[in-house]
């Protein structure tokens, strides 16, 4: 994790945090009668990663890492391994140095042909402590 | 006969305005119903997509939320994916919002120094939605005859049903 500045947004120096992550997902498909998250009015299913956290500037940080968008008819196996994330992790502040509590989940947005919504959490989530230095070389 | 048919008209009129004026407080939302203008979030929307928004205080912002919003000074609602929040212990939250079909977040379109989105800036949540029906609103904003050509159907429809 690197202090940077900004470059996407504001012009102050913010932490930016380098994750990578794998992820292993089975979307049920319902073979056999079995229950699935597919049916008959579902058009696809709109995945993505965050990462929540709190700092001392703001009680609550959300930023979403990775999407990833699962059409009807798609593979509903994602077997990801050392994912990078898609986009810039930066915090609004200095936050993410030494940081023990940063939590990742997997959370997706089910998109009907009509209806409507929802968006659904993964029951899952993974805890990712970041260090108390900065690092100075790219080894991203 | 005729003070009937005006009276009957009149009913019609302030009926759907009661309805859309009832949505709007059950929803808490200016605008409750809103029609998808661009393809920024496909495949989920497409151009002509009906939505169906909420606006109530009580429901945080948080990520992946799809938000209709207006840019300050701006008359077209936007919607899209809230992808960033940074809220205050005292509920202030700025977020930043990113179409699924684009490549890059938004930062481009918000005003000029603008970097966040606030509460003030939001129309509505999407919470429901339904195919293809709003393609008749945007055919009577791009074509005026045919909006003209709906009302005096609308208009003699009313008349003859009368009879």
């Amino acid at each position: 994790r690197k202090n940077v500045e900004d470059f996407t947004g504001p012009r102050e120096r913010s932490d930016l945090g380098f994750v990578t992550f794998d992820i292993t997902a089975d979307i049920l498909y319902g073979k056999n009668g079995l229950q699935t998250i597919f049916d008959w009015n579902v058009k696809q299913l709109f995945l993505y990663l965050s990462a929540e956290y709190s700092t001392k500037n703001n009680a609550l940080n959300q930023v979403v890492l990775w999407d990833k968008i699962m059409l009807r008819g798609d593979n509903p196996r994602l077997f990801l391994k050392d994912m990078k994330s898609k986009y810039f992790f930066f915090d609004d502040g200095n936050g993410l140095k030494g940081n023990r509590n940063v939590t990742l989940t997997l959370s997706w947005n089910v998109v009907p042909n009509a209806g409507i919504l929802p968006l659904v959490t993964g029951s899952g989530h993974v805890s990712v402590p970041f260090p108390d230095t900065y690092e100075t070389t790219k080894s991203y | 006969q005729l003070y009937y048919q005006v009276l009957n008209f009149g009913m019609i009129v302030s009926s759907a305005l009661m309805i859309w004026k009832g949505l709007m407080v059950v929803t808490g939302s200016e605008s409750p119903i809103v029609v998808v203008l661009s393809g920024s979030m496909e495949p989920a929307f497409h151009r002509g997509d009906l939505l169906f928004l909420t606006n109530r205080i009580e429901d945080p912002i948080r990520v992946g939320e799809i938000v209709v919003f207006r840019i300050e000074g701006r008359e077209i609602p936007i919607v899209h994916r809230v992808l960033k929040i940074h809220e205050k212990q005292n509920g202030d939250i700025k977020f930043l919002t990113k179409g699924d079909n684009n490549a890059v977040d938004d930062r481009g379109l918000y005003k000029r120094g603008q970097n966040w989105l606030e509460k003030k800036d939001v129309v509505g949540r999407a919470r429901g939605f339904v195919p293809y029906i709003g393609i008749v609103t945007i055919l009577m904003n791009d074509y005026p005859k045919f909006k003209y050509a709906v009302l005096f159907l609308l208009g003699l429809f009313v008349l003859v049903h009368r009879e």
